[in-house]
């Protein structure tokens, strides 16, 4: 058994892309020591493509963020599906590990009537005169609004507003 | 068995290129002892700048300078030789943010016992918020509270703003053991909790009628704890090896709603109760839990041919108590269509069997067939619940209404078919070929049936012994079923409502979500190691992703990912070692979009190809390490420099078509410079003196928070975040004491 740190620097000796990742400003804590690559991966094989511990991506995803597991009653299908659709596992230089900027990684699933529609650009910055700017590219942007991306469980909870 | 090679858990006992492949990794505080360090203190006395660490051993701690201390400690030892009995004990940063332990003892080849614990820290970020938490544990606002329709008339917003930090802290513990029942027999067991603290952004929606959602972004509390236990019994014989398995996990989350007063008020549309100061509410995660039964095994069926195989059966349950459809007391009474059910019930029975047949025969052929089928079935009742828009209108039962939703339950069926072969003439030539199949069934979803056929080819060659090659490349094509985009906006709604809706249809019927649309993948990759002298190797990596969505209108069209690295390491000597890397990484993804209003606006706007949009995503990540590390038997003296930086850049370029106006965005970049340099020097037998530096430097632009205060927008309170800008340091002096 190695330390966690030793395990890291044994695995990305090869697995160098995955060193860079891990890098980056969004990533899980590897370079610090306080996740172990065996924490989500079995190094010497197991069922899964990627050779993950758990049968599946997101019941590896859901050993750590169990909050996210549900079921719910307002359930976002490609959250419930593969967390891959959104996330990049090792690291990103998006917040919150996501494979694209929001709110633009929203709007490539999401293109209703009114604001999700909207092209939004350098007109949505917020001026000098306060107040300004778009709700849906300032700030959280889409998340300002819809908080429980994931799924909700609240009656009122059909737009992740709940 | 050497029972002090039990005890040295932390391995790196050499310096070799291994040791030395990631700059800014080994100088974090964490020490790795050589063999004969199992009574080791090791004590660092610091001091740090007023700006805090986000990442490594430090993060965690308040804003502002000031001193701190951390104290590791390894002690190990064999406590009846003969019967080899055993116990290790490892402290690390105690003291300091994020302090971890470790207990081990057992009976080497007979059972063994494992505890321990640790904190992790996200780092704290300090925001700003007029909320205050009240007693009950909702958010309230100040007494002299001016509500208004924009943050324009709340004039006692700024003067209200509290500072309030966003961290996420996790507290784990373990316990696990194992017992060998007998030369072919074992059982282990494992179980770890977690407790999760802190406090996280999220945004609170107030009403949503017509387009006049109201929020504020809250900084609401974190109080959760997940609890897994596995439970193995293991055989191992010569030929067949078998592991029953049964996990059992809880999720337990100790806030069951979130609660705060509606900051505007005289919003067109709300109902007059909703005004501030309503209270409104949310949900956080709702308590789950998951158990599994699974049984893996594999068996040599002959000394060439092996068959592996997984079955597992699982279930997720939730069923907490549902909170009503509103906070607000008059809404709620004047409600006339009760909840359908007191709780989700919700559950999802999962399903995986895998199986693989490994041939590898002499010669130089070799195949593997592999078969998997993961089920996720939904048995989620679905119900007809009519809800309230942000705590703000009153319930409209009408059969047309919009407001009548119907939850669906989406299942998922995945299989997968892959058959590879290998023809490996020589160690210095290999060739592999795969051909693979993966088949997903979906309930709920625009395509109930995707495919998707892949073909891997991948070379290895040694020309000599002092270079590698290899290449690998892939291509795969998915599609499937007739993509039917507004299936789940019609399932989920009533007949009559959808009758009321132009074009039955609430995303542009162009759209194809990415995970679900007809997708052309390129894989590529390629690298080469080259060890011209015994102390020099030098690496290339370059790698190729390539989606295309040429089937797509509306949606992600194309995307990109490419990647080049170099990597050197160099020893001067055996004492010096050299470890450098630098790598480009270009991210592009290309989307499309058309805007469109509603009312009588959208039959027009929906086809008018005037207002499309198109927006291209140019990001670049650029990566360098640098490690230098002088260490040599004999000598008193180490020394030791690491760096590494990362520099994520980001560029969005916006198209739109004649009806629409458009104008640049500021390019975004995120930097991170973290360098850790220091020396040890053994004063005398067991007494090691040092000194520290460290170093991480996080600069940011995003022009989503930069200059934003909390009445920045008119319907939106925000938090006041600002990205990244900060220079963490800190220096310790270490004394590092060996004993018997």
């Amino acid at each position: 058994m190695q330390s966690a740190e030793a395990e890291f620097e044994t695995c990305s000796s090869c697995h160098t892309g995955e060193r860079i990742d891990f890098l980056k400003p969004s990533s899980h804590p590897l370079v610090d020591g306080r996740m172990r690559c065996s924490d989500c991966h079995a190094p010497h094989g197991s069922s899964t493509p990627a050779a993950l511990n758990a049968p599946t991506l997101n019941e590896t995803c859901y050993a750590c963020h169990a909050e996210l597991r549900g079921p719910f009653l307002w359930e976002h299908p490609p959250a419930r599906e593969d967390c891959a659709n959104c996330h990049r596992p090792h690291g990103s230089s998006h917040a919150a590990l996501l494979t694209q900027r929001t709110p633009f990684l929203c709007q490539q699933c999401h293109l209703a009537q009114f604001h999700p529609s909207t092209a939004l650009s350098g007109t949505g910055l917020s001026g000098s005169t306060l107040p300004s700017g778009s709700t849906s590219l300032m700030g959280r942007d889409c998340m300002n609004c819809h908080a429980q991306v994931h799924g909700s469980n609240h009656p009122s909870g059909v737009g992740a507003t709940r | 068995m050497e029972i002090r090679h039990i005890a040295l858990l932390l391995g790196l006992s050499t310096l070799g290129l291994s040791t030395l492949a990631l700059p800014a990794l080994a100088s974090e505080h964490t020490w790795t002892p050589p063999e004969s360090d199992c009574g080791t203190l090791l004590l660092d006395l610091g001091a740090r700048s007023d700006d805090a660490f986000r990442f490594g051993t430090l993060a965690g701690q308040s804003e502002g300078s000031g001193g701190f201390g951390l104290l590791d400690l390894l002690l190990c030892r064999l406590t009846a030789p003969k019967q080899s009995n055993y116990w290790r004990l490892q402290a690390q940063d105690l003291g300091g943010p994020q302090p971890q332990t470790e207990l081990s003892f057992g009976r080497a080849g007979r059972w063994r016992i494992e505890t321990g614990g640790g904190r992790i820290s996200s780092g704290r970020s300090t925001v700003t918020t007029p909320m205050r938490t009240v007693s009950d544990g909702s958010q309230g606002l100040p007494a002299a509270w001016v509500p208004g329709t924009t943050t324009s008339a709340m004039r006692e917003l700024l003067p209200s703003l509290v500072p309030v930090q966003i961290e996420r802290e996790r507290e784990r513990a373990r316990l696990a053991g194992s017992v060998v029942l007998g030369p072919l027999w074992q059982i282990d067991a494992r179980y770890r909790q977690e407790h999760t603290r802190g406090r996280q952004p999220f945004g609170g929606a107030v009403g949503s009628t017509g387009g006049n959602v109201r929020a504020i972004v809250l900084a609401l509390p974190i109080d959760q704890r997940t609890r897994n236990a596995d439970l193995g019994l293991v055989h191992a014989g010569p030929r067949l090896q078998v592991r029953a398995g049964l996990l059992l996990s809880n999720y337990d989350n100790a806030i069951d709603s979130y609660r705060w007063q509606n900051p505007f008020a005289g919003v067109g549309g709300w109902a007059s109760a909703a005004n501030s100061p309503a209270l409104m509410q949310a949900q956080p995660s709702p308590d789950n839990r998951f158990q599994q039964i699974s049984l893996s095994a594999g068996n040599s069926l002959s000394p060439s041919l092996r068959l592996n195989g997984d079955v597992a059966f699982g279930q997720m349950r939730q069923s907490q108590a549902f909170l009503p459809y509103t906070k607000v007391p008059a809404l709620l009474a004047a409600l006339s269509v009760p909840l359908p059910r007191p709780d989700l019930d919700g559950r999802i029975d999962t399903r995986l069997l895998a199986l693989k047949l490994a041939a590898r025969p002499d010669g130089p052929w070799q195949w593997d067939a592999r078969f998997r089928f993961d089920d996720r079935d939904n048995r989620t009742p679905s119900s007809v619940y009519r809800y309230i828009g942000g705590d703000s209108t009153l319930q409209d039962t009408g059969a047309d209404s919009s407001r009548l939703r119907i939850n669906l339950s989406p299942s998922f069926r995945q299989r997968d078919l892959a058959l590879a072969a290998g023809y490996r003439p020589s160690r210095a030539f290999g060739i592999d070929v795969e051909l693979s199949d993966i088949d997903i069934s979906r309930t709920g979803s625009a395509r109930s049936n995707s495919d998707e056929q892949r073909l891997g080819l991948k070379l290895k060659h040694r020309p000599s012994d002092a270079l590698d090659l290899g290449l690998r490349a892939a291509r795969a094509q998915r599609d499937g079923s007739t993509y039917l985009g507004s299936r789940d906006f019609i399932d989920s709604h009533s007949p009559e409502y959808i009758a009321t809706v132009p074009g039955g249809f609430e995303n542009l019927p162009g759209l194809r979500q990415y995970h679900l649309a007809d997708r052309q993948r390129s894989e590529l990759g390629a690298f080469a190691q080259w060890r011209p002298k015994a102390l020099t190797a030098l690496g290339l990596n370059y790698s190729l992703l390539h989606d295309d969505y040429r089937m797509s209108e509306f949606g992600l069209t194309d995307s990109r990912i490419r990647s080049l690295q170099l990597d050197l390491s160099q020893g001067f000597g055996e004492a010096i070692w050299l470890h450098a890397y630098a790598g480009r990484e270009w991210l592009n993804a290309d989307q499309a979009g058309r805007a469109f209003l509603g009312g009588p606006n959208r039959p027009i706007q929906s086809v008018d190809p005037a207002r499309n949009w198109f927006v291209s995503h140019r990001d670049s990540v650029d990566s360098l390490g640098l490690g230098l590390a002088y260490r040599t038997a004999g000598s008193p003296l180490t020394l030791r420099f690491d760096l590494s930086r990362s520099d994520a850049q980001g560029a969005i370029d916006v198209l739109t078509g004649s009806a629409l106006s458009s104008a640049p965005l500021p390019d975004t970049r995120a930097r991170l410079t973290r360098a850790d340099l220091g020396f040890d020097y053994s004063v005398r037998s067991g007494l090691q003196l040092g000194l520290h530096y460290r170093l991480e430097r996080f600069d940011s632009a995003d022009y989503a928070f930069d200059g934003t205060a909390p009445n920045t927008l008119a319907n939106v309170i925000l938090l006041g975040d600002e990205s990244p800008d900060y220079r963490a340091q800190a220096w310790w002096l270490r004394v590092v004491y060996r004993f018997e």
